[in-house]
């Protein structure tokens, strides 16, 4: 009978690398995948175009647009502005709409939740505001804010708003009962609670709404810039339409996404970096 | 008895006909008159002196909301000339032309401004059979106590003016600033519809808005100056006839009907004074059906300006032929009414809109059709019908 082979010990130093080097194994691998899905997404686009499946008058190949971001860096036409202002206009007016929505919902929310007279006092204002679409608010923004970034950004921060507010008050709405009452049989004060508990606690589901009013502040930009522009990535798309411009269209829509998708990843790591000890 | 079940009979049999006739419209559609469905189509007398179909068509009409030039649809319609021709109406409102080209395949024939109907030629193989207007009432407003009024240079200088971009309202915006000697590039645009613009010009921004037709008028009765409009700067502002290439190739005879009718319709307005002050009620109730600003005043000044050509005068425009006044197209001598549209084609193209490539397109693959209007006239001659 020969002996079983003898088996390496690990050190738990190792054990954590193998593990570490497993799971960046896997995040490359889903890296990869997701690369291949895009690049697979944009060649079966591309042939369609070509080979004729789809009219490039209604559907601009990927190839097209691209030469026309190129080509929109430097040339103005026909929206009247580059692409770099576009952009540096609608981020101007996103994030004024997006962080004033989490200057205010934020707070209003967790107050919501914790206060319950504060909550009386101002959810049926709340719950009549909410369903109202913002875009419907531009001929009375036009009005009150006139035509320029503050009554632009105040559309987008209406679409921001309630996900920030809604989203605070569920968290704090959730706190453990337990903490609560631990904290009150330590002497807390209820703003201390409400400070060193309640607020904590929420953090996570303040961030799933913090996500989602990031998201609806770029869906809304296309609908803020219709009141007035001009200069935007909202605007170059109405002018893609305004001359029967798919790839204007096109390339509006992909560079909107890009920035959401890029401003999405940056969220995340300063979540990531805020709710550390969670996880 | 047998009378109390003949006549029993025949009043369902009218009921269920009346049913029929009266169920195709949009709810933004004026009531129809009583359906003459099932009357002897041969012998029916109509207005025009048109030959009805022999059975019921339905004509669907982009109908740009609040314009003069797609009054003439609804007073046919309200007025019955359509449906004495066996054809029933179907609206699909819009308020801007590029939407409305977007929107072609809901509908067979409109009318709209030339920026929309460079968009629907470019965009979506739209033919322009015809002309429905000469917009004169395209105009540029300021405020009375601005200073712009006196058309000083410097003062016009860093202003901020309010229009939709990339319209006739532009090139009007921009035949102003040519004569004062300035360009784009000294003043400040904002892109906004027309409604907008006059809403946040009344609020206090801007120093001035370029607008048309109903907006035009109420900017005016709001107390800000018409500083100049499409007619006192000798600007042509083209506004088409289009059908859509479906519409040409499967119902072309309801195509040809509607263009009769159209012209037809406008020729009764002008028949009497009667007539006209009829044609602009129907005018203000269209408005009011479809949700734009208007009252008796406005309503008479828009069709005041309405400038729709009389038969010949669209035949005319339609099949006479000059050479290109820019010089650019060569391979043939253009129709007038393809001349007018490119007034606003080559402004859009000086300010990078378009292209030298955009306008040969159109050309080359001849988008101004005037065989509707050869065939309609040849047919309204043969018909005896009456026109100017």
């Amino acid at each position: 009978m020969g002996s079983a082979p003898e088996t390496k010990k690990l050190t738990q130093e190792q054990r954590i690398a193998m593990v570490q080097e497993k799971k960046r194994r896997t995040q490359r691998l889903y890296l990869t995948l997701s690369i291949i899905g895009i690049l697979v997404f944009l060649l079966i686009w591309e042939i369609a175009s070509d080979a004729g499946f789809v009219n490039s008058r209604y559907l601009a190949a990927p190839s097209t647009i691209f030469k026309l971001f190129i080509t929109k860096l430097t040339d103005p036409n026909p929206d009247g502005a580059v692409l770099g202002v576009n952009i540096l206009a609608s981020l101007q007016v996103s994030l004024t709409g997006f962080f004033l929505a989490i200057i205010v919902g934020i707070p209003l929310g967790l107050l919501m939740g914790w206060y319950g007279g504060f909550e009386s006092f101002v959810r049926p204002i709340f719950e009549l505001v909410r369903p109202i679409p913002p875009v419907s608010w531009i001929p009375l923004t036009i009005v009150w804010l006139g035509i320029g970034l503050p009554a632009k950004a105040f559309i987008v921060f209406f679409s921001a708003f309630v996900p920030c507010v809604i989203n605070a008050y569920t968290g704090i709405k959730q706190t453990s009962p337990v903490l609560i009452n631990f904290a009150k049989t330590c002497g807390a004060s209820n703003f201390t609670i409400f400070w060193k508990v309640g607020i904590p606690s929420s953090l996570t589901m303040v961030f799933a709404g913090v996500r989602v009013a990031l998201g609806n502040a770029w869906a809304t930009l296309v609908a803020a810039e219709m009141l007035a522009a001009s200069s935007g990535l909202g605007y170059m798309i109405l002018m893609g339409r305004q001359f029967a411009r798919p790839d204007l269209i096109l390339l509006g829509i992909v560079v909107i996404g890009i920035i959401g998708v890029t401003f999405t990843a940056i969220l995340g790591r300063v979540e990531n970096r805020v709710l550390g000890w969670k996880k | 008895m047998k009378k109390l079940i003949a006549m029993t009979l025949s009043l369902a049999m009218v009921l269920s006909l009346a049913a029929c006739g009266g169920g195709t419209k949009e709810s933004s559609t004026p009531a129809p008159v009583e359906s003459s469905a099932g009357t002897d189509v041969e012998t029916a007398a109509t207005t025009f002196g048109l030959k009805p179909f022999e059975t019921r068509q339905t004509l669907r009409v982009g109908y740009f909301a609040g314009s003069a030039h797609a009054s003439p649809f609804y007073i046919a319609d309200v007025k019955g000339f359509f449906d004495e021709l066996n054809v029933d109406v179907e609206y699909e409102p819009f308020t801007n032309g590029p939407a409305m080209m977007e929107a072609s395949s809901s509908w067979d024939v409109a009318t709209a401004g030339a920026a929309g109907d460079l968009v629907g030629m470019l965009g979506y193989d739209l033919i322009c059979v015809g002309v429905a207007d000469y917009e004169k009432n395209m105009g540029l407003f300021v405020r009375p106590d601005g200073g712009l009024a006196d058309k000083n240079p410097e003062d016009w200088k860093g202003t901020t003016w309010l229009y939709p971009t990339g319209t006739n309202a532009q090139m009007i915006l921009g035949g102003e600033l040519n004569e004062l000697g300035l360009s784009f590039d000294d003043i400040e645009s904002v892109n906004m519809d027309i409604a907008s613009a006059l809403t946040a010009f009344k609020g206090g921004q801007g120093d001035g808005i370029a607008v048309w037709n109903a907006i035009a008028t109420s900017a005016e009765d709001a107390g800000f100056v018409r500083v100049d409009d499409a007619g006192s700067l000798d600007i042509t502002v083209f506004n088409g006839f289009m059908a859509t290439p479906e519409a040409l190739s499967d119902r072309r005879d309801l195509v040809k009907m509607a263009w009769e009718v159209y012209y037809l319709t406008w020729q009764w307005c002008n028949e009497s004074d009667a007539n006209m002050a009829e044609a602009t009620a129907l005018y203000l109730e269209s408005c009011e059906n479809e949700g734009i600003a208007c009252d008796e005043h406005t309503a008479e000044v828009v069709m005041g300006y309405y400038a729709c050509p009389s038969v010949s005068e669209v035949y005319k425009l339609m099949t006479e032929t000059s050479a290109d006044d820019a010089g650019l197209y060569t391979s043939r001598d253009l129709l007038q009414a393809e001349k007018d549209l490119l007034v606003t084609m080559d402004f859009l193209i000086s300010v990078g809109k378009y292209t030298n490539e955009n306008r040969n397109t159109i050309l080359d693959n001849k988008m101004m059709d005037s065989s509707i209007a050869e065939e309609c006239i040849a047919e309204m001659t043969d018909m005896g019908v009456v026109f100017k």
